[in-house]
């Protein structure tokens, strides 16, 4: 016997597509706003990396691993459009082959830190007492050194290698996702609706990772993108200081050590190039990094 | 619906207290001694201002915060030694509505979601059986079912409110604890949300308790009363009798407080003396000593009990009889 309720009124449901963005920003209704200008430069700026890097593995014009392909320092031309470098390598292969080390190891290393820094900043903010005690006193002996530094002495103990630098990478990023899940989950704990969940039968792991997690995302979400930018730097000194990939590798670090001599004798290109892609690609991960933490800050929202 | 015995006591909650520390050994009494039964298909209200240490009760009696002493019995078994998954299970007998629909209710889930999920933590149904109880439930609340696939926020408060009740008789607990479950509603909302939780009390026999400290509200839905104020229950008994005779003074103060809608109505207000006392390490006297009209010298130096001066009333003033007749004739 239902009753006709008068209250039974509400705005038009959230269209599909919007729904999508505003899962990410945790007001739904929010989502109208347009996209900001940094958020769209940002984000056309990867996909642009992105599709090069998709390029890469099908066509590069020169081989991008054959030296000799081209006289040694070879000016841009036609044939070699950024020239090539000592070895006479074209540059622009080059540089195509790199955005994949690149954009991959910090692709996969930012995906890394952010599941196992959330995990455990989740475990940290929702359990408290001693559990939180132990995580937070690991997480501070780790930060006690610089990023960039305590990066440089793991790579050199475990040694060069893809995996190595994605483990060392993720490693120097998983505090900051940790600290960032660990306040939004314990800001959340005393809310009502983890209350709500833990009546409805959930258990301490349901709460917090169905019912508080999912609530904390945003924050998390728009720091993958500044995390990102700053793994791009690390790969990148990395490889010029020669102790990230095997020197032969073509990244855009070891690319603008391997043209530091030709920079005093008028051969610009071999370095240049390589270091305009390092700051794109930063670039495009700052944008659109403080384009999603303005989306997810309350305080910023209008 | 199971049936049950006349005034069998489906919650009882005995000598419960609640002291929060708050430095320098000193405790916040937030509930100092409170006991109650809760009875099928029968409301008792908790009334108080806020600070009484209500919700408070409510929420130790679900364990969301520890009771500090005393004890809450389910069906004859004290369910304070429960580990966090044995209480897990009680829940389905012991259920909660919250103050705020806003807050109480997952702003990523779609009410579909909010409603599956106590069905799929506690009951082992087919995907078939669960969809036709959830029509059956959102039906029951006077929604309909294409109200399952909205969020919390594409809904009005009182479809929220609704939806929090659907959420609590999801799995058909027999003891349901509303904590002002209509406080943040319209007005115009709130009616309908209380003549909804009647209904749904006389058709499946709930016993509730009725955390509000609107007492219009309370005179609307409930059976029995309790005052509450700093956590303790200074006066219990049958609604109307509370409404028409109320006896101990701070019953009396809260009641002539209330406006009457009603012109030529001569209203004949108790009041207090100052405000209301600390709850931190309260001393050994009655909880109103200092602010009563009718104080004795004996009030500020022991405690008062509860004691029996009607069929089910009780109050914890051995003044407050002769304070009620004083006023009529002077």
């Amino acid at each position: 016997m239902p009753t006709t309720p008068t209250d039974i009124h509400s705005p038009d449901p959230v269209p599909p597509r919007r729904r999508v963005l505003a899962f990410l920003s945790s007001r739904r209704t929010r989502s109208r706003a347009p996209l900001s200008l940094s958020m769209r430069l940002g984000a056309a700026l990867l996909l642009f990396y992105l599709g090069i890097a998709l390029l890469s593995l099908v066509w590069t014009p020169h081989d991008p691993n054959l030296p000799g392909a081209g006289p040694s320092y070879a000016p841009p031309s036609l044939a070699f459009p950024l020239g090539t470098d000592r070895l006479g390598t074209d540059l622009l292969s080059r540089l195509m082959a790199g955005t994949r080390y690149d954009l991959g190891i910090c692709i996969a290393a930012v995906v890394l830190s952010f599941s196992i820094g959330t995990v455990l900043g989740t475990i940290a903010g929702y359990f408290g007492g001693a559990t939180d005690a132990a995580i937070m006193r690991m997480v501070e002996i780790f930060q006690a050194f610089p990023a960039l530094l305590f990066a440089m002495l793991i790579v050199q103990a475990v040694g060069a290698g893809v995996v190595n630098v994605i483990a060392v990478l993720a490693f120097v990023g998983m505090p900051d996702y940790l600290r960032l899940a660990r306040g939004e989950v314990r800001a959340r704990r005393d809310w009502q609706y983890a209350e709500a969940a833990r009546l409805v039968g959930n258990s301490s792991w349901g709460i917090a990772f169905k019912h508080l997690l999912p609530n904390s995302l945003g924050p998390l979400l728009a720091f993958t993108s500044i995390n990102a930018a700053f793994a791009v730097l690390v790969i990148a000194s990395l490889g010029f200081l020669g102790i990230g990939l095997s020197p032969d590798a073509p990244e855009w670090g070891n690319m603008i050590a391997r043209g530091q001599d030709g920079i005093m004798t008028g051969q610009w290109w071999v370095s240049l190039f390589p270091g305009i892609a390092i700051l794109g690609m930063t670039g495009a991960f700052y944008m659109l990094g403080d384009a999603l933490s303005d989306l997810f800050d309350p305080r910023r929202r209008g | 619906m199971r049936t049950y015995p006349k005034d069998y006591p489906i919650v009882q909650i005995r000598n419960l207290h609640k002291l929060f520390p708050v430095g320098r050994g000193q405790n916040l009494h937030a509930i100092d001694g409170v006991d109650f039964d809760l009875r099928p298909g029968k409301t008792l209200a908790l009334v108080g201002e806020s600070g009484s240490g209500k919700s408070t009760v409510a929420r130790c009696i679900v364990r969301l915060i520890e009771p500090s002493s005393g004890d809450v019995v389910l069906h004859g078994n004290s369910i304070l030694p429960l580990t966090s998954l044995q209480m897990a299970r009680q829940y389905r007998q012991l259920q909660m509505v919250f103050q705020d629909p806003n807050a109480s209710l997952n702003p990523r889930m779609t009410v579909r979601k909010v409603l599956e999920e106590p069905l799929k933590l506690h009951l082992d149904m087919s995907a078939g059986t669960r969809a036709s109880r959830l029509r059956e439930l959102i039906e029951m609340v006077g929604l309909t079912a294409a109200h399952l696939d909205r969020y919390p926020h594409e809904l009005s408060g009182g479809q929220r409110q609704r939806v929090g009740i659907a959420r609590a008789l999801a799995i058909n607990p027999e003891v349901v604890l509303l904590d002002e479950p209509t406080a943040s509603l319209d007005v115009s909302v709130r009616g309908q949300i209380l003549d909804l939780l009647k209904r749904l009390q006389s058709e499946l026999n709930l016993a509730f308790l009725f955390i509000s400290h609107d007492l219009q509200v309370v005179r609307h839905v409930a059976d029995e009363v309790a005052v509450m104020y700093l956590g303790r229950i200074v006066e219990q008994g049958p609604t109307e009798e509370i409404f028409r005779h109320p006896r101990h003074p701070y019953t009396q103060a809260l009641i002539s407080a209330a406006p009457v809608a009603q012109w030529g109505v001569e209203r004949h207000r108790v009041r207090l003396a100052g405000e209301i006392s600390t709850p931190v390490d309260p001393p050994a006297a009655c909880r109103l000593a200092g602010r009563c009209p009718i104080e004795q010298p004996v009030c500020s130096r022991r405690d008062m009990p509860l004691q029996e001066i009607g069929p089910d009333h009780r109050v914890a003033c051995p003044f407050a009889v002769q304070a009620l007749l004083d006023r009529k004739t002077g």
